[in-house]
């Protein structure tokens, strides 16, 4: 084990090296001048001719990937040109907002989607089981940010339960409504992938064992069938984690929350390069770590799988 | 003072202007109350709070509330006023030398009495390429004494700036330019404290220190930031104890927390989405307290003059018969009034209903259109080739704007493709040489003064570039320069605004490097417990006029 994660640590210096390259070629061939961005529009030629200057970006691109490299290496993300502060501090203090967020709305996909699934699959063919699609099917067909503006209209504005939006110094009543947008597009994925996972399982002979020495129904489901189902769950509940942590855009900008999604696309339009690059390599990292963290914990469900 | 015996002419004309808009001020409502929290829902955090480095109407709109400069803009309008000044300042020496004498009792938040030294300090911070400012080795300042010797770093400070003594502040240009009581009071122009830069290193940005009627209580990027009320102002005390900025708000779940009262104001740094602009003047509550003032814009199509066909004036003639400007105005629900010139509304020397190519009340006139094409040789044998229009998509109705233009084209026969693009593309494309024939363009006051939209945008210095240019017609006309050049310096104002008013017809009804096409229209709108609010034609958000009643 200690090996395989060694392994997998060096992996992950690897993809972060050629995210890293493939982001900084991006940054550099989309068209505009980010001194013109940070002066501003109305600013004279020569002074973001001066700006270009004091910015380092009349450097060659070569001098100034190996120069940004090299900082990362000492952990210095450079200096944000729109914000003027340090990028590492600044995706710190937001990035907390994005991990509860995160955190949460997994907790929905798996409480909501998960009773939905086994329901389903319990019950395949019948009331329960149509009923059970069609959620899973309005959920995944909903667009986030209609559906957050729904919910923000009705029960922050109508019925007037939640706030409009905001963060509130991290109070859970301007969680909720977030959470839950976030979560219920999952929620149906899940759902419906528990659904074929288990009716896959279901009618296997150790199933069917069970079931014939009298097992109850619900431990058949909870100590049988659903530890098999897992591993595939697990898998892509650590890839959600892994990409919420890395930001959710939408969900940010529709309930005004302060995480590192919005910020890393207010970067983007003002060709904010450092604070791409380090939202890029840090939202990487998180996605690695949690693909290494889903494998380790195949180990702990599954007593079969050894690296 | 002579110079502005016609600017309360032209003033007086503007504030008919804003009659016929609508009002610009919210009820009183009574007398002021003095203390409450405003709520301001914004949706972009700030870019900075150093008054040397912001140069957006979002960081400014704030920054109007933390610090002074030796001159400031009396209430709505665009006349200028001492603010530290004691009184406007002596010009003398044919214009070339500015003495201001700095008012006593002004203090930083830090408790230090304000000094002539802290200007000269303030504005040398400003200029230096190391500060990185957008007004370093501008044309703004680029006229005072020295500046050159500065940033080529020959010298360590700008010679003319002086401290004649600790009250007095003397500033020399090499040349006059008539509009810089107006570059004075562009927040650029704002005084800072020395030993607080220093404090704060180099996130100054974040913990400014100014003299303004509010300070900085808090900032936490990306949710919040705080104002309180200064009680050492040396000014008319806000009414209001605090302001609450809730940042990364959209427009759509700020009008919500308008309407539910969670919010006084809605994004008051840029105007009102169409969208929540109809929800609100449908609201009965809300109807009476949606404001509109002429902002200092033009909207138009540029036509690059040095590449086909717009090389040749007839072509460009024609286009300026062609586009529906009624059309744009509705789309723009009536938030925006044609304009067939280069100057915008409230600005000093704006001509009402100028028309000067006798086009109807759309903005048009086809049947001479279509003459100038043949007369330009198109036509059947000869079509005229298609043409993108780039454009950016930087707002909601961008698009919608670009087709109706393209359809108006279509009726003469010449097809647009539209090209929208993002606003750091749109301004790489358009401001390079040789690169983009024809675009949809905005420019925006830095200050309400003709000057700032004729040499940044219309002269052959500005086309002059190889990046980065604002001129993007690459529009240059010697005569056009020259007099510019002489307006700068005229100290008479009437003769002053007659040599701006012999440009605008050079360009609008001789040379046509643009189709001029609207200014638009700033709306904003206040909860029903806010009092005192006022759209302002330069800073966007004045707190201190503002006060509560009832609630927090």
């Amino acid at each position: 084990m200690t090996r395989y994660i060694i392994r997998r640590l060096a992996w992950m210096v690897l993809v972060l090296f050629g995210v890293a390259v493939v982001t900084f070629i991006i940054a550099f061939l989309v068209p505009g001048d980010p001194a013109r961005l940070y002066a501003g529009s109305n600013a004279s030629p020569a002074s973001v001719a001066i700006i270009h200057h004091q910015l380092g970006l009349d450097r060659p691109v070569y001098v100034q990937f190996v120069d940004y490299m090299w900082r990362v290496l000492h952990l210095d993300f450079g200096y944000s040109y729109r914000y003027s502060a340090p990028v590492l501090p600044a995706i710190l203090q937001r990035f907390p907002a994005t991990a509860e967020l995160a955190v949460a709305g997994v907790f929905v996909e798996v409480i909501v989607g998960l009773p939905i699934g086994i329901l389903a699959a319990t019950r395949p063919g019948s009331i329960w089981d149509r009923i059970t699609m069609i959620f899973t099917f309005v959920t995944l067909a909903a667009p986030p940010f209609w559906l957050g503006l729904i919910f923000l209209y009705v029960f922050g504005a109508v019925i007037p339960i939640f706030p409009l939006g905001g963060y509130g110094n991290g109070a859970p009543q301007y969680l909720f409504l977030p959470a839950l947008t976030l979560g219920l597009g999952g929620a149906g994925y899940y759902a419906r992938l528990l659904r074929a996972v288990l009716l896959d399982i279901l009618p296997k002979d150790y199933i069917r064992t069970a079931n014939a020495k009298g097992v109850t129904p619900g431990t058949v489901m909870f100590r049988h069938a659903l530890p098999n189902a897992l591993t595939v769950l697990i898998t892509q509940l650590g890839m959600d984690l892994g990409y919420f942590l890395a930001g959710v855009v939408v969900i940010e900008t529709v309930f005004a929350w302060p995480g590192i999604g919005k910020q890393a696309v207010d970067a983007i339009f003002n060709l904010d390069i450092p604070l791409v690059m380090g939202t890029v390599l840090f939202g990487a990292l998180l996605i690695v770590a949690a693909n290494v963290a889903v494998d380790i914990a195949y180990t702990f469900i599954d007593p079969r799988v050894r690296y | 003072m002579r110079f502005h015996v016609s600017l309360v002419a032209a003033f007086a004309a503007g504030m008919m202007l804003l009659a016929a808009c609508g009002g610009s001020t919210s009820s009183t409502g009574g007398q002021p109350v003095s203390g409450g929290t405003l709520i301001v829902a914004i949706k972009d955090d700030l870019k900075t709070l150093d008054p040397a480095v912001a140069y957006d109407t979002t960081s400014w709109s704030v920054e109007r509330s933390l610090f002074n400069g030796l001159l400031d803009y009396q209430g709505s309008t665009t006349q200028l006023v001492p603010d530290i000044a004691a009184a406007m300042p002596d010009i003398t020496n044919g214009g070339k030398t500015y003495t201001f004498k700095i008012r006593t009792g002004v203090k930083f938040w830090n408790g230090r009495e304000v000094t002539a030294a802290d200007f000269k300090y303030s504005w040398e911070r400003m200029l230096n390429p190391k500060t990185q400012g957008p007004m370093t080795g501008g044309p703004f300042w680029g006229s005072v004494t020295g500046t050159a010797d500065f940033y080529s770093g020959k010298a360590t400070g700008i010679s003319g700036i002086k401290v004649v003594d600790p009250n007095t502040l003397e500033i020399d240009l090499d040349t006059p330019n008539q509009a810089f009581l107006n570059i004075l009071a562009m927040p650029f122009g704002f005084v800072i404290p020395k030993e607080a830069v220093a404090a704060a290193g180099t996130d100054f940005a974040h913990h400014p220190v100014g003299t303004g009627p509010f300070i900085l209580d808090k900032w936490t990027p990306g949710q919040l930031i705080v104002l309180k009320r200064n009680p050492n102002y040396f000014g008319q005390a806000a009414y209001l104890a605090e302001a609450d900025f809730q940042i990364g708000v959209e427009a759509q779940v700020g009008v919500l927390r308008l309407e539910n009262g969670q919010a006084d104001l809605v994004q008051p740094d840029t105007t009102l989405p169409s969208a929540q602009y109809i929800d609100l003047t449908s609201n009965p509550t809300f109807k009476s307290r949606v404001l509109s003032i002429p902002n200092v814009d033009v909207n138009y199509l540029a036509m690059n003059v040095n590449m086909k066909p717009f090389d040749n004036v007839l072509v460009r003639e024609a286009f300026n018969d062609v586009v529906n400007k009624a059309n744009l105005v509705k789309i723009l629900n009536g938030r925006a009034v044609i304009n067939n010139g280069i100057q915008a509304p409230p600005m000093p020397g704006f001509v009402p209903n100028y028309n000067p190519l006798g086009l109807d009340a759309n903005g048009q006139n086809i049947t001479k259109a279509k003459a100038l094409l043949t007369q330009a040789g198109y036509g059947p044998s000869n079509p005229f080739p298609a043409q993108d229009l780039v454009y950016t998509k930087a707002n909601a109705d961008s698009d919608t704007l670009a087709a109706s233009i393209q359809q108006d084209f279509q009726k003469v026969g010449i097809t647009i493709n539209l090209k929208g693009l993002a606003f750091p593309a749109f301004l790489d494309v358009t401001g390079k040489p040789n690169t983009t024939a024809l675009s949809y363009n905005g420019w925006f006051q830095d200050f309400p003064d003709p000057s700032d939209f004729i040499d940044p945008i219309l002269t052959c210095t500005s086309a002059n570039v190889t990046a980065n240019g604002g001129n993007v017609a690459f529009y240059c006309n010697k005569q056009v320069d020259a007099l510019a050049d002489q307006a700068r310096g005229d100290t008479n104002s009437a003769e002053r605004l007659k040599l701006y008013q012999q440009v605008q017809d050079l360009v609008a009804s001789k040379d046509f490097p643009w189709v001029p096409m609207y200014s638009t229209v700033f709306t904003g709108v206040s909860s029903t417990r806010t009092h005192g609010y006022a759209l302002n034609p330069v800073w966007g958000l004045v707190l201190k006029t503002i006060w509560v009643t009832g609630g927090k």
